[in-house]
């Protein structure tokens, strides 16, 4: 028998198995079950008829709050009412509100998944709570079905190893390595696969902060992207996780399809250009380009750690008087921590807009939406057409680089005010 | 279920979701219905007419997991054929009800306007100009199983006795 990565070992444990191989059906048990917006979900309920509940209500979660901090109309007002309904109604016990943040940085938060846990969800970034050593992956018309039986099927995904070596220069993040390791792989080029990341680049980080290459490997064509629970992941656990949890490791000697080593040390600031999350360019290619909104959150960029990187930027100096910049926190208790640290002045005396915590402008559901002809920078995920309306143009980057093109107008080199 | 014959609409690689269905249109179905594809193809959500099959390059659906397959179905396409698919795409699809088939080549072998007979249950793919078939990658059993019940909803209403969260007759 030979080795297992995370991935194999995880949908082995969780379908009864003592090993699994690429390209074999698994049906596994899962631990939790994320939803954003569940309404025609519920409405399946209806059409199958006879639904008591759902398989376990303390392991289904929904974010109501996760698109919109309040609904922007009344289609929207009356969809959510009927979410809250129907999670009363079948016994769901978890929902985030108005208001609360982004369902991603919430699961983790709140402990609704640990190390080794099997997690599913509506949106397609759930590959975020790999980020805890959590294997987790999308689906969204199926999740009517994992809500009835508690289980899903995987097809056992060959694996890709990503290791990171190396500190970055001051002023290159977290986002400007991921976007490069996107860059490197391509929109499909982790289609069907999982990706596991790994190096001492990776453990360095923070939570939130692997928490982007988790997600980000969904704009890879990834089923998961996963970390190996360390010492900081298994100590922020102790606090919060709904249930006590065996983690799982990978074998030493594991198969993966691909191995990509990469050493950060060198790396200079990345963008994504228009209209493809994988566009990797430098900064320095497209630096010029005149924004006029700059949007720091979203899934990849509404963590502490972006807003004190955006927050270094813009103590003391003013966003440009022909951009709006909107600052947005990924949850409540991101909010209350910038608060704490002062952030939320700095970003208030610089003439940013701070919303209370949703997914932001990332797509245009609620707030914040461009005029035509109109070009944004944000720290988000996904600049796809048909996500800011027509004739838009959207720049992904570093909380430094999108903060840096708020204060100068157009897209520049942060390090210059740093 | 038996071979059927259509017309090809032909798109490239990458097609992403947000371009099938979009964003905040998944409670407004009538304006999402009249600007399917448009960014890709303005003539497609006129002219697409039931029977019709999609064909396309790599990565179809890729980006959100928005039913995106579902407003395809109502369209009255009858399948996608792709060099490769999303996997949410891919799964939700099949799901609603609307086959997806993993085609390395067939664009190569299929133009715009072209009649195709796609036979789902054998995966093949006939171009009836050239007279050549294809051979699709092996759909996933799981799959094969709730597309013959219809899709998901009549997949689970024939298994009912196997779900301890739904009454029993």
């Amino acid at each position: 028998m030979s080795g297992q990565t995370l991935t194999e070992k995880i949908l082995a444990r969780a379908s009864g198995k003592k090993e699994v191989s690429p390209g074999e059906i698994v049906i596994a048990g899962v631990d939790a079950l994320f939803m954003h917006s569940p309404s025609y979900k519920f409405r399946h309920f209806e059409k199958i008829g006879g639904v008591k509940s759902v398989w376990d209500g303390d392991k289904v979660i929904v974010a109501a709050g996760h698109h919109m901090f309040l609904p922007s109309n009344q289609d929207y007002a009356d969809a959510v009412t009927f979410v809250r309904k129907g999670c009363k109604q079948y016994g769901i016990k978890h929902l985030y509100d108005m208001g609360t943040g982004i369902g991603h940085y919430l699961m983790v938060e709140k402990g609704h998944v640990w190390p080794g846990a099997i997690a599913v969800g509506s949106d397609s970034h759930t590959t975020a709570y790999g980020c805890i050593g959590c294997l987790a992956s999308p689906m969204n018309f199926e999740t009517t079905e994992v809500m009835l039986s508690g289980k899903a099927w995987f097809k056992v995904p060959p694996t890709i190893m990503v290791k990171l070596e190396g500190i970055t220069k001051r002023g290159v993040s977290a986002r400007d390595v991921a976007q490069h390791v996107l860059g490197i792989i391509g929109p499909d080029g982790a289609l069907w696969h999982a990706v596991e990341y790994a190096g001492s680049y990776i453990n360095r980080l923070s939570i939130q902060q692997r928490m982007i290459f988790s997600l980000l490997t969904t704009e890879m064509g990834g089923m998961c992207g996963m970390m190996e629970s360390d010492d900081l992941v298994l100590r922020f656990m102790e606090r919060r996780s709904r249930q006590a949890f065996e983690p799982v490791y990978r074998d030493s000697d594991a198969q993966y399809a691909r191995i990509l080593e990469i050493d950060v040390s060198a790396l200079e600031p990345q963008v994504a250009i228009p209209p493809q999350p994988s566009d990797t360019k430098l900064l320095a290619e497209v630096e010029g380009v005149q924004v006029q909104q700059a949007y720091v959150g979203g899934c990849t960029g509404g963590g502490i750690d972006d807003m004190r990187m955006a927050a270094e930027i813009m103590r003391g100096r003013k966003v440009d008087g022909e951009v709006r910049m909107i600052v947005v926190p990924g949850t409540r208790e991101i909010f209350d921590q910038m608060q704490s640290e002062g952030l939320v002045d700095i970003f208030a005396n610089a003439g940013a807009l701070i919303t209370p915590p949703y997914c932001g402008p990332c797509q245009m559901v609620c707030v914040g939406h461009l005029g035509g002809g109109e070009v944004m920078i944000g720290t988000h995920p996904r600049n796809l057409p048909g996500r800011a309306g027509k004739d838009t143009a959207i720049y992904l980057a570093s909380p430094y680089s999108t903060a840096a093109a708020a204060v100068a107008g157009e897209i520049t080199d942060p390090r210059k005010y740093l | 279920m038996a071979a059927t014959h259509g017309i090809a609409w032909t798109f490239g690689d990458h097609i992403n979701t947000e371009a099938i269905l979009g964003s905040g249109k998944e409670e407004n179905w009538g304006s999402a219905m009249d600007g399917v594809l448009a960014y890709y193809d303005p003539e497609f959500a006129r002219k697409v007419k039931t029977g019709d099959f999609i064909v396309a390059g790599r990565n179809f659906g890729t980006s959100s997991g928005r039913p995106a397959g579902e407003i395809l179905r109502q369209k009255g396409v009858k399948a996608v054929i792709c060099e490769s698919s999303s996997m949410i795409f891919y799964r939700n699809t099949w799901n609603i009800g609307l086959p997806v088939l993993q085609c390395p080549g067939i664009l190569g072998k299929v133009k715009k306007g072209d009649e195709i007979e796609v036979d789902i249950e054998a995966g093949t793919v006939k171009n009836m100009k050239t007279g050549e078939v294809m051979q699709a990658e092996e759909t996933p059993w799981i799959l094969l199983e709730i597309y013959r019940q219809g899709g998901m909803l009549g997949w689970i209403k024939g298994r009912r006795t196997e779900y301890k969260t739904l009454e029993q007759a």
